[in-house]
């Protein structure tokens, strides 16, 4: 029986303050801890600390899950030093330090997410081609075992316009790119999706003082996560942001393909979702994207 | 020792339908006993079902005027007949009121099912429909769903159609329940992963004609939702009147052209 698994998600946030990175990625570890799966985070000192205090927050017992392994937490330079000689990154030495350190995190079958710095401290000491060449090193990496990725940089390189190419290079990279005034939360493709994230989007707009766009929002984002869900099959990210009275809401999947509207069968299975969004958005659009799409729509109360 | 599923099944008002969803450690002749001692003491005529020669059927006989397995005496050991079952009831409830009780006190291992193994959306039509003749009986009726015997959807299922439920799990996503006045209340939310259930209790609903719904607890419903109750509009061809209808709703029905596909449905804010 052939086993299709979903494309793992590499997703890259731009963040403003520390505070911002810090709560994400606490999250973002906290919830693959507590849904089974193993959490890898290959960050700075100071931010394995503050990842640790963020995830005890939320109710993860930090102590007890590394002591099961469940939790890896590695000095981002140390661990950078064991595969770059002299500015040099060996390939061979990444798949063996990093490979190996994803195998014996998955070793029991769990599922892997990770988070890693190394490319941020890469771009901030201005070895910014080499910062590229590391996410190249990931992907290739995520191509032959299953995990998913999450790194970060301080938004203040989005400004720098000197390593606009490589920024470019870095957003391509990724299947999934969050800027610092977005919320954005990915969700493995289960039937179950659709409502958590209904859940995600109702906290987001209660936060921002929308409720008055709940409605149409849940609507909106269950059409789009159900459409990932059955058709993409695969994890997929919801983001929303904000400008003036609208509130746009974005899912990206990993399918390319694109949706189209119904076509005449009344009662098909499918289809229709799309008709919706047509009808409750003030504007809706889709674009492909990096290994995927990304469907948006636009509300206004 | 009083265990939080006791507790709460003895904590519960006269009279209602129950869905328990008994965990592996749950001493289950215990709480049974204690329910049908606390329906007795408020006046009510006690019954047990289960599984033919199980042992809750033999020591439950002790504390119940009537303790069997229904299939075996009321349905001649055949299939799950949900109109038998509610004569049946209506039976034993007059039956009860003649004898000078206030009604019946019911508690069901639900393994009876188990013999002819119906299948789960039966079961889901079944308890729907009796949760409208336990209301008219004003009875007490606690359907005990083991979780080392049934799957968790099958159980989810069950939830989904009774007003009240006891046990360590997971609630429904949505319930579809009986209200007053012949009518049906449809709360929660609805959408793909729980379609195919929703599906099997909308359409045991829709047997009336007009099936009337309260929505106005409907927290959300996804086009596949919508699907659902269209289809059944479509199929049965009754008149399907959803009171309390969100704004959102009444759009997105209309705009996705579901007024045209089935026009016996109304929708009233």
């Amino acid at each position: 029986m052939a086993v299709e698994i979903a494309p793992t998600l590499h997703v890259v946030q731009f963040y403003d303050r520390d505070d911002e990175l810090i709560e994400s990625v606490g999250r973002y570890l906290a919830e693959g801890l507590a849904s089974g799966e193993a959490a890898v985070v290959v960050a700075t000192e100071a931010h394995c600390r503050a990842f640790k205090a963020a995830m005890t927050d939320m109710g993860i017992e930090v102590e007890a899950e590394s002591a099961r392994g469940r939790l890896v937490a590695l000095d981002a330079a140390e661990t950078l030093s064991g595969f770059m000689v002299d500015g040099v990154l060996d390939p061979e030495a990444f798949n063996e330090v990093i490979g190996g350190l994803v195998r014996r995190a998955g070793a029991t079958g769990r599922a892997v997410r990770i988070y890693g710095e190394m490319v941020a401290l890469l771009w901030d000491a201005g070895q910014v081609t080499t910062a590229v060449e590391l996410e190249e090193l990931w992907n290739d990496l995520g191509a032959h075992l299953p995990f998913s990725l999450f790194c970060a940089y301080p938004a203040a390189s989005l400004a720098d316009e000197a390593n606009g190419a490589a920024l470019d290079d870095v957003c391509r990279l990724h299947s999934d790119v969050v800027r610092p005034d977005e919320e954005a939360r990915g969700f493995a493709g289960a039937p179950h999706a659709p409502g958590a994230a209904r859940r995600f989007v109702r906290d987001v707009l209660a936060r921002w003082g929308r409720d008055d766009l709940a409605g149409d929002a849940s609507a909106v984002v269950t059409e789009l996560a159900t459409n990932a869900v059955v058709h993409a099959r695969s994890d997929f990210v919801v983001a929303l942001s904000r400008s003036n009275g609208t509130v746009r809401i974005s899912v990206r999947d990993s399918s390319p393909t694109l949706p189209v509207s119904p076509n005449g069968d009344a009662l098909a299975l499918s289809g229709r979702g799309v008709t919706l969004v047509a009808a409750i958005a003030n504007r809706w659009g889709t674009e492909p994207i990096h290994s995927g799409k990304v469907v948006w729509a636009e509300l206004r109360p | 020792m009083i265990t939080a599923d006791r507790a709460a099944l003895q904590r519960l008002d006269d009279g209602g339908h129950v869905c328990w969803v008994v965990g592996d450690a749950e001493a289950y002749v215990e709480t049974a006993s204690a329910v049908l001692a606390a329906g007795t003491a408020a006046g009510r005529k006690p019954f047990a079902f289960g599984p033919e020669g199980s042992d809750v059927v033999a020591q439950l006989s002790h504390v119940a005027a009537l303790a069997t397995d229904p299939r075996v005496a009321f349905l001649d050991g055949g299939p799950l007949d949900p109109q038998s079952m509610f004569d049946m009831f209506r039976a034993q409830g007059a039956a009860a009121r003649a004898e000078g009780y206030g009604g019946i006190c019911l508690v069901a291992d639900m393994d009876w099912l188990l013999a002819q193994r119906p299948h789960p959306h039966e079961v889901v039509a079944f308890e729907l429909l009796l949760d409208r003749v336990v209301a008219e009986l004003d009875a007490t009726v606690v359907c005990a769903y083991r979780e080392s015997s049934f799957d968790a959807p099958d159980i989810l299922g069950a939830l989904s159609v009774h007003p009240v439920d006891v046990g360590d799990c997971e609630p429904s996503p949505f319930r579809l329940v009986a209200a007053d006045a012949g009518t049906w209340r449809l709360s929660g939310e609805v959408d793909l992963a729980v379609a195919p259930t929703f599906a099997a209790a909308f359409g045991a609903a829709a047997g009336d004609d007009p099936c009337v719904v309260d929505v106005s607890d409907l927290r959300f419903v996804d086009v596949a939702g919508m699907r659902v109750i269209a289809a059944v509009a479509r199929e049965t061809e009754h008149r399907i009147v959803l009171r309390g209808a969100a704004a959102v709703l009444r759009r997105t029905w209309q705009a996705i052209g579901f007024d045209e596909l089935a026009p016996t449905v109304e929708l009233a804010a």
